[in-house]
Formats: C-alpha cells, sequence, structure tokens
C-alpha cells in the first residue's frame, strides 16, 4: 500500500515535471528559498548567541579593566582605615534598620500577610523577613561565634 | 588506523582538555580569605537573605547581594558605599564612590 502511494507521488511529480516543466521549477525554487530562509535563521541565532557571549565577558572584562586601573592608586591608606571611614555608625545603622523594618511593614500591609513563612512569602512576592537588628548587622563578637561554629577557628 | 595516528589524536584530545579546564582554583564564597596585602577577611552568607557579613580585624560589614548578568557576584552595604566583588578566582572590596580597591587578590585560606 506505502509503496503504491510512493510510485503514484513520484509518478505524479514526474508527470507534472514533464508537461508543466514551469511548475517542477517553481516547487524546486521555493525549496532552495526554504533552505535558504532556515539557513540563515540558524546563522542570525548563532550570531547573536555569539554577541551576548561577547557582551557578558565585555561587561566582566570593563569591571576588571576599570579594577586593574585602579590598583595603582590603592597603596596610599591602609585598607583597614578605608574600610572603617566606609563603615557607618551604630546610630545610622539603627536608622537605615528602621527604615528597612518599615519598608517591611508597607509591603507586609499591602499583601495583608505579617507571617515568616519563607514560601508564603514567597508566593506573595515579599522579601524574607527581617532578621533582629543583632542578626541583621552582627557584632565583631556574634560573627565570630557564628563563623567558627561553620567553619571551626581558623 | 595506525597505532602511532591513534596515540596523536589521543595526545591531541588531552591537551585540548588540558587547555580548557580553568588555571585557577575556584574560589569559595564563605570561609577565611587572604588578600594581597596580606590582610585576612572573613566572609558569610545567608542564603535565605542574601546578605554577606564580612568581617576585617574587629569590623563587620553587612551587604546585600545585587543582581549582576554575569558569573560576578556582587554586594554592596547599605549605605552602598563598599563593594564586594566575589569573582570565579578572586574576591576584591572596592570603593563604590569611585571604584577604587580597597582590598584585592583575595583568596581562600
Amino acid at each position: 500500500m506505502a509503496s503504491s502511494v510512493k510510485m503514484l507521488g513520484v509518478g505524479m511529480a514526474v508527470m507534472i515535471l514533464v508537461l508543466k516543466p514551469e511548475v517542477g521549477a517553481a516547487i524546486v525554487n521555493s525549496f532552495v528559498t526554504g533552505a535558504q530562509n532556515i539557513a540563515e535563521a540558524f546563522s542570525n541565532k548563532n550570531e547573536t548567541t555569539e554577541e551576548n557571549i561577547l557582551e557578558k565577558n565585555d561587561a566582566t572584562a570593563l569591571i576588571l579593566d576599570q579594577l586593574l586601573q585602579e590598583i595603582r592608586y590603592s597603596k596610599d591608606k591602609p585598607p583597614q582605615i578605608i574600610i572603617e571611614e566606609r563603615e557607618v555608625s551604630l546610630v545610622s545603622k539603627q536608622q537605615s534598620y528602621g527604615r528597612a523594618l518599615e519598608e517591611q511593614n508597607v509591603l507586609e500591609k499591602k499583601a495583608i500577610y505579617h507571617g515568616d513563612d519563607p514560601i508564603v512569602r514567597k508566593r506573595l512576592n515579599l522579601p524574607p523577613k527581617l532578621p533582629s537588628f543583632e542578626q541583621w548587622n552582627p557584632t565583631a563578637d556574634n560573627f565570630d561565634k557564628e563563623f567558627n561554629a561553620k567553619f571551626g577557628s581558623r | 588506523m595506525e597505532p602511532s595516528l591513534l596515540l596523536s589524536a589521543l595526545g591531541l584530545v588531552f591537551t585540548l582538555n588540558a587547555a580548557s579546564a580553568p588555571a585557577f582554583k575556584e574560589q569559595k564564597l564563605e570561609g577565611s580569605k587572604i588578600c594581597e596585602n596580606g590582610l585576612i577577611i572573613k566572609t558569610l552568607y545567608r542564603d535565605q537573605s542574601k546578605r554577606l557579613y564580612l568581617k576585617s580585624r574587629e569590623t563587620v560589614l553587612s551587604m546585600t547581594e545585587k543582581p549582576t548578568k554575569n558569573t560576578v557576584r556582587r554586594f554592596e552595604t547599605d549605605n552602598s558605599e563598599v563593594v564586594f566583588l566575589q569573582l570565579p578566582e578572586k574576591a576584591m572590596i572596592l570603593d563604590n564612590k569611585n571604584m577604587k580597591p580597597i582590598l584585592t587578590e583575595c583568596k581562600d585560606v
């Protein structure tokens, strides 16, 4: 059955090509155009992927370039002093913690949920519940306790 | 196939593999790191709140993770003044105002 259908198809194709060469040429043309379009689509896709990768690499390279250029000027101050200068005072930390709490309250009020279930919070598009101030901004002692518990005293 | 040809093909495969492997040790986000000038920093990460705690001597910085489009992980303090960058091969601390490095070449101890 299948072979007779195939034979019929081939016979019809030959008949069309013999009797109407312009129809055959049109069919061949459409096949060629289709194949070209597919090939172009593939090459465009590859180009786009390459561009994306290049863009990503450029972004990383840009950060690294900036860093390497600036490294020359980093010798004028000891790093600890710079870190301490940048470290905000306890009062301003408490202020920023207060602001974060206010923002959390506003969001929770909108979502009508004040619980701390991470799954529910994720579903309601709420950020994770703020920990206590000590956990949010641990002191050196608290940090050491947590660090040593996790990694030992190294 | 001739044995010599097979051997050279195998050699080529091994060479290509060795060339494609990274030449550096992948650095961890958490733990002790020693930086370029010998200063040791310690980091802790809380996955749930996406916060990184960085201790250098007696100073602890608490930082929030910021989304990036590449493999670099970026953390900023709440006042956005200090930035911690975790690259696959090293970590660094920057002054966000002028992108000036405070500590560079920080690697796992």
